[in-house]
């Protein structure tokens, strides 16, 4: 491989890894028609006025489970839509379109990220490694406070207690 | 979609990307010159880095297309396995590694490659690698206590650091390049 070549394969390299560094956070962030768990977390705690969450899973599991506040998808009539001034539909994982055409008399429609897995993952069950240092635990206790306010358990793992030692380790 | 596309327990098709995956990397290594162990013995002397630059290449490579398929959703990195932690096995391991590359002149990948392209050396470096399993694994009950030690589970980088996952990959890039810079002028200087 001549100069000219590894030179713009470090380039290349160098680039992707400065936006990398800007991007921060491996996980794809919520989409603009988004909102993630946390942020709505914080709006039901805050009492967002005119917020309406919207349940689009089937009855059995809205029945079991369901976010505070929220209605069930057959429920929410026109008035609702027309008064609420932001609509927090989801489902399991992520809302699809069609339920999104059935809300589009609101005037501001958003799709929880990640949906319920995700309201369960980060608000109500957020994990804290033991090894965690100083500024990690900091960032955890105000993530415990919301999970706790919401009737959530916020878990304390410990790594050294893995269930099963690794699978097979590859070479070079 | 998403990555990865093999379902787990999925073993015929796990086999069949691990032979083809594996083959692909011996091609490399071979491509590369890393079935020579002489080409490897010379990281030693200062006069021939092309180990720690193929394989540094490859863990940057690797590293930068999991962040961005990742972040662009093509890969669920939770489904990615990653190996557990045990501090002190995996240290004294490293150094018991480093020492038999510097003895043997290669290690298990190349090994496997120079075996493949007829050198005799590969061929019983590979001989002592299935000893040491086989000796290893008759005596492992005894140092059980010592195999578990300093256990932290999936650790990475970034929880280690407390850093954005961004943030680390970055300070990998920038250390590779740096690193194949010096290299670069150390060969240069030695030669």
């Amino acid at each position: 491989m001549n100069g000219y070549s590894r030179a713009v394969l470090a380039a290349l390299a160098l680039v992707a890894a400065t936006f990398a560094a800007l991007a921060g956070d491996v996980a794809p962030p919520p989409a603009a028609d988004e909102v993630s768990a946390v942020d709505l977390a914080l709006w039901i705690r805050d009492q967002r006025p005119r917020l309406l969450i919207v349940d689009a899973r089937p009855t059995e599991a809205f029945d079991k489970d369901r976010l505070p506040g929220a209605r069930l998808l057959e429920d929410v009539d026109v008035d609702a839509l027309t008064s609420a001034d932001t609509v927090v539909v989801y489902a399991d994982s992520s809302a699809d379109a069609g339920v999104l055409r059935g809300l589009s008399r609101a005037p501001r429609v958003l799709r929880l990220h990640g949906g319920m897995a995700a309201w369960n993952d980060e608000v109500l069950f957020p994990v804290l490694r033991a090894d965690a240092n100083a500024r990690q635990q900091q960032d955890f206790a105000v993530r415990a406070r919301l999970s706790r306010y919401f009737g959530g358990s916020p878990q304390l793992l410990d790594p050294g207690a893995s269930p099963a030692r690794g699978r097979s380790r590859r070479g070079c | 979609m998403s990555a990865p596309l093999i379902a787990e327990g999925a073993l015929g098709a796990s086999l069949a990307a691990a032979i083809a995956l594996g083959v692909g990397f011996g091609f490399a290594l071979e491509r590369a010159g890393l079935g020579s162990a002489r080409k490897l013995i010379g990281q030693f002397y200062g006069r021939d880095f092309t180990v720690m630059k193929v394989m540094f290449s490859a863990l940057v490579v690797a590293m930068l297309g999991v962040f961005w398929l990742s972040r662009f959703g093509l890969l669920d990195l939770h489904a990615v396995y990653v190996p557990l932690t045990y501090l002190w096995p995996q240290l004294f391991g490293g150094l018991l590694f480093g020492a038999g590359l510097v003895v043997a002149g290669l290690c298990p990948g190349t090994a496997c490659v120079a075996a493949a392209s007829g050198r005799v050396d590969g061929v019983f470096v590979l001989c002592g690698f299935f000893a040491g399993m086989v000796g290893i694994g008759v005596v492992l009950g005894d140092f059980a206590d010592f195999f578990e030690s300093g256990a932290h589970g999936a650790w990475t980088l970034p929880e280690l650091t407390g850093l954005p996952y961004g943030a680390v990959v970055a300070a990998v890039v920038m250390l590779a390049l740096t690193a194949f810079a010096f290299a670069e002028w150390f060969e240069r200087r030695v030669r």
